[in-house]
């Protein structure tokens, strides 16, 4: 098991190495000069060569390579002339908005979707079973925006119950906090709901007529038993890939939810640094949005082996 | 109050079907007492299965209903219970335990296999969980799995399909039930682990005074193993009696049927085998009559009553459902066991192998790098005459579809010389070997599988003739195509349809006329007839032999089942974990086998008559075929050799010729 997770870092360690030389090429893939193209071409020439010899590229570009990868390894992420203040700065006040929308709607979305999963499954052809399956088809049908946008006219504009932007962390004030958060986890996690409750439904459904469950009944178990004992822990292992590859939608999806209830988050910076050619932050935010994608991943491939000893043995 | 111990009258259940009611079992009675071994035989289909799955209620309801009958298990009527209850839930693992099928996939692979014995245990005995760990060890122990201590822990995926039934059996005796019931417990097993895993069951149930219910298509295992036998057929129990009293003393026209059809070890192979004609009822469109009547050789005015005839018993315990006894049963079809058609064997080789070798690599870490090669097949010499049927049997792993896929050149070869029809033919490039791939064909075992589902059955026959050319007008491939359909014994006017709507035999029979259609003189038949019915496997090893006859095609039979394997061949090679063990006339292999695998195989497989069982001395070995990745040295059977010796370990026997052109690869003979 040590040496199945050793390994799989390694490589997550190669593949964030690509990526890093594929957001370092970033900058000049611009076509023209840089620096005219983040700052605009009024400024004055002076003030250029300074830019130009401050973000180092007056050198070789391997060189350039490895003294910006040597920066980023020692915390220092650049200067963002856009925002007027490091680009550690910018990522460290916005990340753990960001972070903590993701999580909260991600731990709705998985809770509840693989809840109503096995309702679903197990009440298979009930009423309960077709209202949430009409219900999931829906929810996934939906467009975030559209969804938020609607949910802003009720409840924020016509009931007046909510707020309609801004964000607070709840240790800052948890009342407030509750309020701003509920609107964009709800647009955050509706489509998560849908699509694990209906994969969960159909893994369930797959895992129930499978030979083990025939011998768990002829043990005489209780059919609370043979469903969270022997059906769901088997039903969970494809719904792990699912969550990997949602944590990071959440994570890299969060810029629309950010930008429509005006959260100064990640998302955000993401979608004013492109706006406005600020492309130190635009690098980082890169290399972010793919460190945590590697680690999402990472994490899945352990609860992976955790959770099936066909993979943890091999 | 019954005295028995286990007692089902008139069970009827039923499934509601698309396609209509289909009545899967139709008034079965059958009882079993304590103690005792009965054994409940029948084809798929036949509503043995679904006949203790409903005592349990384990069937899926819906579709499937329980409509009649009372099943009296320690004087409680135990259909009376919900299908949920507590009271059946008692009963299931507590009174009555199954076990089922398919090791592989009838236990949980995210649970230990300590959890999964001990959680019958706990529920059962009210255990706590510590002494129903131990309880788990002592019970692995049972079944012969040592070091339980360190192996309960283990996950299903770490043990063999013959070790996991093992594990199945542990669990089913986790709470001492008073009824066993084995659903076709050894079928996917291996020749030589399935008769350890049938010892162990009666070893066990002996100890323990259980009632053991051992469900199965096998005629020959019941003879050795039960006491007494239900047949059931297509829903109905046609024949119940003592073990004796249904092999010496076959009364139900279906029973004498199967016993005809089957090949025995012991039986004398001019025999033709009878094929019960045409196929099981649908048991969606179920008369009141007797099932059989329709296939049966000696149905008379009397047996198109729609009416089920009554039982005739014969003695206390034997009984049969039919109009006739058995002395005025008069045949209304030709039934004379028609000779075999005689064939020319020329002693001309049509293929020679030569140290044909072929080594799959094994690759591991990031790098894939080679560790290790696993030999699938080492050193395979043989040759292969003209008209013969060769034999080719073997347990799993022993290399049989690798060689078959290597002759094929599906797979290169890694070393050595395969040679047809005077031409090496190992080395030659893919566009050279054209004229090879249509002089030899293959038969697949699996006739679901290896049929494209979208493609007429006509098109499947006569893709063969379009590529190679074999019709020059449209009217030819049509007459040609009419042709392959008749002499497979199929109607031409089927062509039109796709192969779910035919059935298995009638697949079998669609693979064979689509592999003779480009005109083959070498066929290989990998298992053609494993997955089918029992009376259906007769009419397909009788289709094939006279087609060996009238179109002198050499074939090379590949099976696990040596009785079919004797009765086909003319000569027999077995081979063990990649290697040849022993080549021999098939007529030499029964009466001398030389090599002790040989020998056990031949004594693991049960001869269908229990006054024959009763006096066979036989040879049993232990263990399971290792992982050909852990190939042993020397000679590969010595681990399980009962007759093994230091120089078995190290140095591999060549093959030996000891007379009448039977050869063997032993240091012992």
């Amino acid at each position: 098991m040590a040496k199945y997770i050793i390994n799989r870092l390694l490589q997550t360690v190669v593949i964030l190495l690509i990526i890093s030389v594929i957001a370092f090429s970033l900058i000049h893939l611009v076509p023209g000069d840089p620096v005219y193209a983040m700052l605009g071409s009024e400024i004055p020439r002076e003030y250029h060569d300074q830019v130009f010899h401050t973000m180092g590229l007056d050198k070789p570009l391997i060189e350039q390579y490895f003294f910006w990868l040597g920066n980023i390894l020692k915390g220092d992420l650049g200067y963002s002339y856009y925002f007027r203040q490091s680009v550690a700065e910018v990522v460290a006040n916005r990340l753990p908005t960001t972070l903590y929308l993701g999580i909260v709607s991600a731990v709705f979305s998985v809770i509840l979707g693989i809840f109503f999963g096995i309702v679903t499954a197990v009440r298979r052809g009930s009423k309960t079973d077709s209202v949430i399956t009409v219900l999931a088809n829906i929810g996934i049908a939906m467009p975030t925006f559209w969804l938020a946008v609607i949910l802003i006219l009720i409840f924020g504009l016509n009931l007046k119950w909510l707020p309609v932007h801004g964000f607070t962390l709840p240790w800052v004030n948890l009342g407030l906090s509750v309020r701003q958060t509920i609107m964009p986890v709800i647009c955050m996690s509706v489509g998560g709901i849908a699509i694990y409750a209906r994969q969960t439904r159909s893994s369930m459904l797959e895992v129930i007529r499978q030979d083990y469950i025939r011998t768990a009944r002829s043990k005489g178990l209780k059919e609370s038993r043979i469903i969270y004992g022997h059906a769901v822990k088997n039903a969970l292992i494809p719904i792990l890939t699912l969550i990997g590859l949602t944590l990071r939608n959440s994570f890299g999806g969060s810029a629309i939810i950010e930008t429509i209830f005006n959260i100064t988050g990640l998302g955000q910076v993401m979608v004013m640094s492109l706006n406005n050619r600020d492309y130190t932050t635009l690098q980082t935010s890169l290399l972010l949005l793919a460190t945590v994608t590697c680690i999402c991943n990472l994490l899945v491939d352990i609860a992976y082996a955790y959770a099936d000893p066909r993979i943890r043995l091999e | 109050m019954s005295e028995h111990l286990l007692e089902i009258k008139h069970l009827r259940t039923v499934f509601r079907m698309r396609e209509g009611l289909v009545r899967a079992v139709d008034d079965a009675s059958l009882h079993v007492d304590e103690g005792e071994v009965i054994g409940i035989v029948g084809e798929s289909g036949s509503g043995k299965s679904v006949t203790m799955m409903s005592v349990l209620k384990l069937i899926a309801m819906p579709p499937g209903e329980i409509v009649g009958g009372e099943a009296v298990f320690q004087g409680e009527n135990i259909l009376s219970y919900g299908t949920k209850s507590s009271e059946i839930r008692r009963v299931r693992g507590g009174g009555i335990s199954m076990i089922f099928q398919e090791p592989m996939t009838s236990l949980n692979p995210v649970l230990t296999v300590g959890q999964q014995i001990g959680e019958s245990v706990m529920l059962h005995l009210g255990y706590s969980k510590a002494k129903a760990r131990e309880r788990a060890i002592e019970l692995l122990r049972l079944v012969g799995i040592p070091d339980g201590e360190s192996r309960i822990n283990y996950y299903p995926t770490q043990f063999s399909g013959g070790m996991r039934q093992r594990i199945m059996i542990a669990m089913a005796m986790a709470s001492n039930p008073k009824i066993l019931i084995a659903d076709e417990a050894t079928t996917a097993l291996d020749v030589t682990t399935q008769e350890q895993i049938l010892e162990l069951l009666r070893e066990i149930v002996k100890k323990t005074n259980t009632a053991l219910i051992i469900i199965t298509h096998n005629l020959s295992i019941v003879a050795r193993y039960a006491q007494r036998i239900y047949v059931m057929y297509a829903g109905n129990i046609v024949e119940r009696g003592t073990s004796e009293e249904i092999f010496c003393e076959t009364s139900h026209p279906y029973t004498m049927g199967l016993l005809k059809a089957i090949p025995r070890l012991d039986s004398d192979k001019s025999r033709r085998l009878v094929a019960i004609d045409g196929l099981p009822p649908n048991p969606a469109k179920k008369t009141g009559r007797c099932p059989f009547s329709e296939r049966c050789p000696y149905a008379s005015d009397r047996c198109s009553e729609d009416v089920m005839p009554p039982y005739i018993e014969y003695s206390p315990t034997h009984a049969s459902a039919c109009w006739f006894r058995p002395g005025e049963l008069k045949s209304t079809r030709s039934d004379a066991a028609e000779g075999v058609l005689s064939k020319t064997v020329s002693s001309e080789a049509i293929l020679e192998l030569k140290n044909v070798r072929k080594y799959f690599p094994v690759f591991k870490g990031v790098t894939r790098r080679k560790i290790a090669d696993v030999r699938a097949l080492d050193d395979v010499s043989f040759s292969i005459y003209k008209g013969e049927t060769l034999g080719l049997v073997g347990e799993s792993g022993c290399g049989k579809t690798t060689l078959a896929k290597t002759i094929l050149r599906l797979y290169d070869v890694t070393g050595g010389s395969i040679i047809f029809n005077g031409r090496d033919i190992s080395r030659l490039p893919e566009r050279r070997l054209r004229d090879v791939r249509r002089e030899v064909q293959f038969i697949f075992q699996d006739p679901f599988g290896s049929l494209d589902p979208r493609q007429s059955a006509g098109s499947i026959v006569g893709e063969a003739i379009k590529a190679h050319g074999l019709a020059k007008t449209p009217e030819e491939y049509t007459r040609k195509v009419d042709e392959l359909f008749r002499a497979v014994g199929l109607d031409p006017a089927l062509k039109d349809r796709v192969p779910h709507e035919f059935s298995g035999g009638q697949r079998q029979r669609l693979s064979i006329a689509s592999a003779l259609s480009s005109e083959p003189s070498f066929v290989i038949c990998d298992e053609p007839i494993s997955a089918l019915d029992v009376s259906i496997q007769a009419q397909i090893i009788n289709l094939l032999i006279d087609l060996q006859a009238k179109r002198g095609l050499t074939y090379l039979f590949i099976a696990h089942d040596l009785s079919v394997v004797r009765h086909i061949s003319d000569r027999i090679v077995v081979m063990y974990l990649g290697r040849v063990v022993e080549i021999s006339p098939w007529n030499e292999l029964y009466e001398r086998p030389l090599h002790p695998y040989t020998q056990a195989l031949l004594s693991a497989i049960p001869i269908p008559d229990p006054v024959v069982e009763k006096g066979r001395v036989r040879t049993r070995i232990e263990g399971e075929v290792p992982s050909l990745i852990n190939r042993p040295d020397g000679c590969v059977f010595h681990p399980r050799c009962p007759y093994a010796t230091e120089r078995c370990r190290h140095s591999a026997p060549p093959l030996q010729d000891y007379g009448n052109g039977h050869q063997a690869a032993c240091h012992k003979i």
